[in-house]
């Protein structure tokens, strides 16, 4: 099967990068280098192997990529690398007027994700970026849909943990109201 | 609040929603999606897309033979046959202009670590002098792989030997004088490639066995221990990739390989040409496998694993080196005490007169590492009863590896593998990690009488809540004590 075309190869790509950044953290020391090679490795597996050019296939190729460095440089980023970790990245508190800017501080969102663990960040990337339900996500990763839930409950209350502002979540909810955040919920 | 967030009826995680409408994933996928925006520079792309182009026209890769198969071939049919593909990747790094030094000589090299163990007659040509520059500096990436390209054509061992070791810096330890091969095949990045990645296949000429061993050998010397399972690759798929991402074990380094090729390339031969075939093994620690009938000599050496000091076949009486006659396997076991041959049809000199032997004639020698009256004393406790349980050990060690890892991916657990065998060795009295390793396990086996519950109390197999009775790998009924009827039991409890 020949390489999509140009187009289609963008799409694919990107889509594909954007799982591969989840994959490899925050983007400091040249992470996203590493992202695009792993999107490019896995690239030309498929290219080797004659397709499928789909991007569950991709992404698969991705993660197993990912999976075989990780082994090989005999590193362990699926911790809680970040959870004890101090939170140099949040701004101090705004003013009350500034909540519902901040949603649109892309810096500060891409902050609170790189804060996430890396299984947290996959999940919520794959849920959020490529529409994936929580069955699909649990299909690729080889989890179960329960600790992917898990993972996309936490990931999803960290990141609104730290765009809290005065109490304040992102999403809206009470500024005293310790409730669970109210959104969409995923499938 | 309980671990998941709840709808309004109190059931987690119900659909209604999607992501998209989500604030939380919408800021998220903006920011990735910027992110990966940004990652993706046109150069990279225009670079993809025509590496996938240049894979597209290569074609598909040829189908893999299984290593068996492919070693036999090798040595029958004497022919050319590409053994390893070299990945001459990151010439240099990133999509960076290099750096205007980056093609100078970088000067001596200085032996490796193992090979500087070794004499300095054995290898003088480790210390390189300079190399000269070329004579104008590549400007791009493509000019670069060209370069090299062009370098390794014109198949000058000299010069090849040098690139590599200037740029690569990982064949320190090769010997030129074994390298005889020609390139075969190259892809070349395009000409707007952003990335020097050059792939390259080389063909080692082999006509002889001990050159397929030597060429094994001299492929393991290229590489750098991460990669060393990626230059095999082409040779055969390792039973470790079988499921890529998944089970890749911590221990597939090149030591592991390494052993891997001498397993596969003693063991792969046919009778004819192990009876030409002579080992021996050095004070360093090195198999030695020679073939004299060919022209000029073929001569291997095998570096052992494990921790084998100093091995001599003459000290245990051996005046000759062994001579494996009519025909059969040698096997390289992996034991507690390093490495052990099992020979079959081998000459035995008369100190190993007594040493067991399968029906079929497989002797298996236990070399313990020490000195050489060590050695001997070794294989003169051979007649003894704890030997010939060694022996037994090593047999059974040895029917466990022609099985697995080949047959069985090194992350199932034993009881996945063969539940008896494992019992039969561990009546043996073979340790759990003697047999893991033997396995290619990462942990212990954990033996089948471990998981069984206790049958010590009859009473319990027929209380309410006990385990139901074991039953055997056909599904009989286990024919262990039987439960008394529950009728019969006293009524006191």
């Amino acid at each position: 099967m020949p390489p999509p075309d140009p187009h289609d190869l963008h799409i694919l790509v990107r889509l594909g990068l954007g799982y591969a950044i989840a994959l490899v953290g925050p983007d400091a020391g040249g992470r996203d280098d590493e992202a695009w090679d792993l999107v490019q490795e896995a690239c030309l597996r498929i290219a080797q192997r004659g397709g499928p050019w789909h991007i569950g296939y991709l992404r698969q190729a991705i993660r197993s990529n990912f999976i075989d460095r990780l082994r090989r440089s005999s590193r362990r980023r699926f911790e809680r690398e970040a959870a004890d970790a101090d939170d140099p990245g949040i701004d101090p508190p705004a003013p009350q007027a500034d909540i519902a800017a901040r949603l649109a501080e892309v810096d500060l969102v891409e902050r609170a994700v790189a804060l996430l663990t890396p299984a947290q960040r996959e999940v919520i990337v794959l849920w959020a970026l490529d529409g994936l339900t929580a069955q699909e996500i649990a299909d690729l990763t080889g989890r179960s849909r329960g600790t992917v839930l898990t993972l996309l409950h936490r990931a999803r209350h960290g990141i609104a943990a730290r765009l809290t502002v005065d109490g304040d979540r992102i999403d809206g909810g009470a500024t005293e109201s310790p409730a669970p955040v109210h959104t969409q919920t995923p499938r | 609040m309980t671990m998941h967030d709840h709808d309004e009826s109190g059931r987690p995680f119900q659909p209604g929603g999607t992501a998209s409408s989500d604030p939380i994933a919408t800021a998220v996928a903006t920011a990735v999606s910027r992110r990966a925006g940004a990652a993706l520079t046109p150069e990279r792309r225009r670079g993809l897309e025509a590496r996938l182009r240049a894979e597209h026209a290569a074609g598909p890769a040829a189908p893999r033979l299984p290593r068996r198969r492919l070693w036999a071939a090798t040595v029958a049919s004497a022919a050319t046959i590409t053994v390893a593909m070299l990945v001459v990747s990151a010439w240099w790094p990133g999509d960076a202009q290099p750096p205007a030094d980056q093609m100078r000589p970088v000067g001596p090299i200085e032996p490796a670590t193992d090979a500087a163990e070794e004499s300095a007659e054995s290898w003088p040509e480790l210390l390189l002098p300079p190399v000269p520059p070329p004579e104008t500096d590549p400007t791009t990436p493509a000019e670069a792989a060209a370069h090299l390209i062009a370098a390794l054509r014109c198949a000058d061992v000299d010069r090849f030997r040098r690139l590599v070791i200037r740029d690569l810096r990982m064949a320190a330890r090769i010997s030129p004088a074994r390298f005889t091969g020609r390139v075969v095949d190259a892809v070349e990045p395009a000409a707007d490639a952003t990335d020097a990645a050059v792939t390259v296949r080389w063909a080692i000429p082999v006509d002889a066995p001990g050159d397929a061993v030597a060429a094994a050998d001299m492929v393991l010397r290229f590489v750098r221990e991460d990669d060393a399972w990626r230059l095999l690759e082409p040779i055969d798929q390792l039973p470790a990739r079988a499921d890529p991402g998944r089970s890749l074990p911590r221990s597939l380094h090149a030591r592991a390989v390494r052993r891997w090729v001498i397993d596969t390339a003693v063991t792969g031969l046919d009778a004819p040409t192990l009876a030409r075939w002579r080992l021996r093994i050095s004070p360093a620690g090195e198999i030695e496998i020679a073939d004299p009938g060919s022209e000029p000599p073929a001569r291997a050496r095998l570096r052992t694993i494990g921790t084998l000091d100093a091995v001599t076949w003459s000290a245990a009486g051996w005046d000759e080196p062994v001579g494996i006659d009519g025909g059969g396997t040698v096997r390289f076991l992996r034991t507690r005490h390093g490495i052990s041959l099992a020979l079959r049809g081998a000459s035995l000199p008369p100190a190993l007169a007594d040493v067991p032997a399968t029906p079929a004639g497989v002797v298996t020698l236990p070399l313990i590492p020490g000195d050489q009256r060590a050695v001997v004393e070794s294989f003169v406790r051979a007649a003894t009863c704890q030997a010939r349980r060694h022996a037994a050990q090593q047999l059974l060690l040895g029917a466990f590896r022609a099985r697995s890892p080949r047959d069985d991916p090194p992350h199932q657990p034993a009881d996945a593998v063969d539940r008896r065998r494992v019992a039969l060795a561990r009546a043996a009295g073979l340790a759990g990690s003697v047999l893991a390793a033997g396995l290619g396990l990462r942990k212990p086996v954990a033996t089948p009488h471990r998981r069984r519950p206790a049958l010590r109390c009859r009473r319990r197999q027929a209380c309410p809540g006990a385990p139901a009775r074991l039953r055997d790998r056909a599904g009989r009924r286990d024919s262990g004590p039987r439960a008394p009827d529950r009728k019969s039991l006293p009524l006191r409890r």
